[in-house]
């Protein structure tokens, strides 16, 4: 029996790494790979194991003016760098803000979309924040690799205004905002559009809003060759109703 | 309360999904790690001097780094030099090329713990090496293995949403997608810690009951003995 | 003919001369028995004869074939010598039929049936047909060793080399073992055996080989060596011998 079970093993390892090594180059037809990040409504997420959301839809409508196929690579935001520079995907796009920082490591396209920073607390709550200085009196929680959890550490915690422990990290808002309504942290730092999708689902109030004219970009290796193309497809679609379409679908 | 169980059935068939998806990475993971551990284990007991101490490192090598680690080298380091491996199968490679390191530990325990003179009545009635390992110690060695081998299966299934690293979408994956529209995280948790629950379970019963099934007397495999 | 020529064997562990130019002759139908002295060296002699431990230099000639050159296929010639071990060696996995059966099946390609067959007949000639499902923990020492006789036997071999075979058992098991043995004897079987049974030595054995510190001392007929030794030595350690393990 443990031979045969042995044997068997083998046999299927043998054949599962056989087929997908193949299948791995036969991808060759003009497939454009896009990276993201489902765990963020409303511009990508996932419904019925459908993927939704604003970036979502940008994408279809980059592959159908690229007259490509789309296929979307869901992973860890933190992941999508990498796998753009290890030609796991074509570009990635995941409400990425572009920054110094990132540039430094990716390309981007020309902005399609403008945020600022919303600071929110449960809804009726007594914090009030005349002054974004104000923030330094309380704990704050963002999602890990945001440019809301980078600012307030580059502007608070590292110009010891704030302590290291005044500001939570979370994998996602889901948990930062959930322990903000558990009463653990008094606030959270999160981009005026996601926050404006949490509204409709759980009681929060925007107390502040750093503005920041953020832009989010899709990023791409550096030098790759579908800049040009993508940044022309952008161009039109950001002038076309369907754009704006799309924008009403998801922001209320 | 009620709103949350029928909300978990109806996300039950998503969860599945992703439950079907963590066994599979648990089952060939396991499969590639036992064929691999094998053969480090035999190599490292009979192999010549240097392949022993080869095998050694990689034991050594292995063990000592974070899984993470290990999946991402495979499938965002590799790319450096040419080799692009898809994300499933870089998880399978990744988890069952630690599990090898593991399981050959177990496999060296187990033939070294058969006693030299069952080699040797081997070769006396004329077998030669190969057949004194398959005929005598291998039958032997995966006897003593079970246990540790069905304990590195449920380390290994409960180490599956790494994978979600690699955006595949396993149990845990597809919890978080469902989080991030419902807002319900403890839920939806509290639901895929109760499915890895089941799954552990329901394989550490089956080789329980494997074990069972092959007992010797002589050798304690189970409680049973 | 000789079946079995051993030629000045010599075998050292480390530092520790343990065979010193060790030669005998084996003739079929020989039923030997070896004593001497423990850490004589008289285990390793006889694991020399099937190259379980090959000796340093030497010859170990079996049926014509030296064993000690290069590129002699040991497995074959393994075949053509049985050994019997003193802590019985059965496989553990394996029940008493399938412990007989196995070396036919694998090592000569034997159908199953015919295995069977003849996996029965070896433990009908060792008394134990009835025991033939049973695993090696369920059976008693001499039950275990007359099984590792068994499966010696079914290779068919032309020599049987017994390595202390009842030293690990207890008293009242010793008999069962040391029957089986004197049948074989007289079915004409050649035998090599390391043992301190004085009885079956002076019974069963044409030739008594007392060892020691890694030399052959003295061999002769058991009525020689016990009655009339060339050495002091051999008389005093067969005396004490006897006392200790029974002359009868």
């Amino acid at each position: 029996m443990n031979k045969t079970l042995l044997k068997v093993g083998i046999v299927v390892v043998s054949l599962f790494l056989v087929f997908s090594l193949f299948s791995c180059g036969q991808k060759e037809k003009k497939v454009l790979k896009v990276g993201t990040n489902a765990e963020y409504p409303p511009f990508e997420f996932k419904e019925n194991d459908q993927f939704k959301g604003i970036d979502m839809e940008l994408a279809q409508l980059i592959a159908d003016k690229l007259n490509m196929e789309l296929k979307i690579h869901d992973m860890d935001f933190d992941s999508l760098i990498p796998a753009l520079n290890a030609n796991k995907v074509d570009v990635a796009m995941a409400a990425i803000t572009i920054t110094e920082d990132r540039k430094e490591q990716v390309a981007f396209s020309i902005p399609y979309y403008s945020v600022d920073q919303a600071i929110i607390a449960p809804e009726g709550t007594d914090i009030e924040i005349n002054e974004e200085g104000d923030l330094t009196e309380y704990t704050i929680g963002a999602q890990n690799g945001t440019t809301g959890q980078i600012y307030i550490d580059k502007n608070y915690v590292s110009e010891n205004k704030m302590k290291k422990n005044q500001l939570k990290k979370y994998p996602t808002n889901i948990e930062a905002i959930t322990d903000m309504l558990n009463g653990n942290i008094d606030l959270v730092i999160l981009d005026t559009s996601a926050a404006k999708g949490y509204k409709e689902m759980k009681p929060i109030s925007t107390v502040y809003t750093i503005k920041t004219g953020e832009k989010y970009g899709v990023a791409m290796p550096k030098n790759s060759p579908l800049k040009e193309k993508i940044d022309t497809a952008l161009k039109e679609i950001l002038k076309s109703d369907q754009w704006t379409n799309i924008l009403n679908k998801y922001i209320k | 309360m009620l709103d949350s169980i029928v909300f978990v059935f109806e996300n039950m068939p998503l969860l599945l999904k992703g439950a079907l998806v963590a066994v599979e990475i648990t089952v060939l993971s396991i499969l590639l790690g036992m064929v691999v551990g094998l053969l480090v284990a035999i190599l490292r007991l009979y192999g010549p001097k240097p392949i022993q101490k080869f095998m050694k490192l990689y034991e050594w090598v292995l063990r000592g780094l974070p899984i993470l680690v290990i999946l991402f080298i495979i499938y965002f380091g590799l790319p450096s030099v040419g080799l692009n491996i898809p994300a499933f199968i870089s998880a399978v490679l990744g988890l069952g090329l630690r599990s090898s390191a593991y399981q050959a530990q177990i496999y060296r325990g187990a033939i070294q713990s058969i006693g030299v003179e069952q080699v040797e009545a081997g070769l006396s009635i004329g077998m030669n090496r190969t057949k004194t390992m398959l005929y005598v110690i291998v039958p032997q060695a995966i006897r003593l293995s079970l246990p540790g081998f069905t304990n590195e299966f449920t380390i290994v299934l409960k180490d599956s949403p790494l994978a979600y690293a690699l955006g595949i979408a396993e149990l845990l994956k597809q919890g978080r997608n469902i989080i991030v529209t419902s807002f319900k995280p403890f839920t939806i948790y509290l639901t895929c810690a109760i499915i890895y629950f089941l799954l552990f379970h329901f394989f550490y019963y089956l080789f329980r009951k494997i074990a069972e099934k092959y007992e010797v007397p002589g050798y304690i495999m189970s409680k049973k003995s | 003919m000789s079946l079995l020529q051993l030629k000045n064997i010599k075998k050292s562990f480390g530092s520790n001369q343990v065979l010193d130019g060790v030669s005998f002759d084996v003739t079929k139908g020989d039923v030997i028995v070896i004593i001497g002295p423990s850490g004589t060296g008289k285990s390793t002699l006889l694991r020399c004869v099937n190259m379980l431990n090959p000796p340093d230099s030497g010859n170990v000639i079996v049926d014509g074939t030296d064993l000690t050159q290069k590129g002699v296929n040991l497995s074959k010639e393994r075949q053509k010598i049985g050994m019997v071990f003193q802590h019985f060696a059965l496989f553990t996995h394996l029940r008493a039929i399938e412990n007989v059966a196995i070396g036919i099946k694998k090592v000569r390609k034997m159908n199953e049936k015919e295995a069977h067959e003849k996996a029965m007949y070896e433990l009908e000639r060792v008394g134990l047909a009835d025991h033939k499902d049973k695993y090696p923990a369920e059976l008693s020492g001499g039950q275990k060793q007359r099984v590792g006789i068994a499966r010696a036997l079914a290779m068919d071999p032309l020599l049987m080399l017994f390595d202390e075979p009842t030293s690990a058992l207890d008293p009242e098991l010793i008999g069962e073992v040391l029957t089986v043995m004197k049948n074989l004897a007289e079915e004409g079987m050649t035998m090599l055996c390391v043992t301190h049974e004085m009885g079956f030595a002076k019974s069963v054995s044409n030739e008594i080989i007392f060892m020691e510190e890694g030399n052959i001392v003295e061999m002769g007929s058991p009525k020689k060596m016990f009655e009339n030794p060339d050495h002091d030595r051999t008389q005093s350690f067969l005396h004490k011998i006897s006392e200790l393990y029974g002359g009868e």
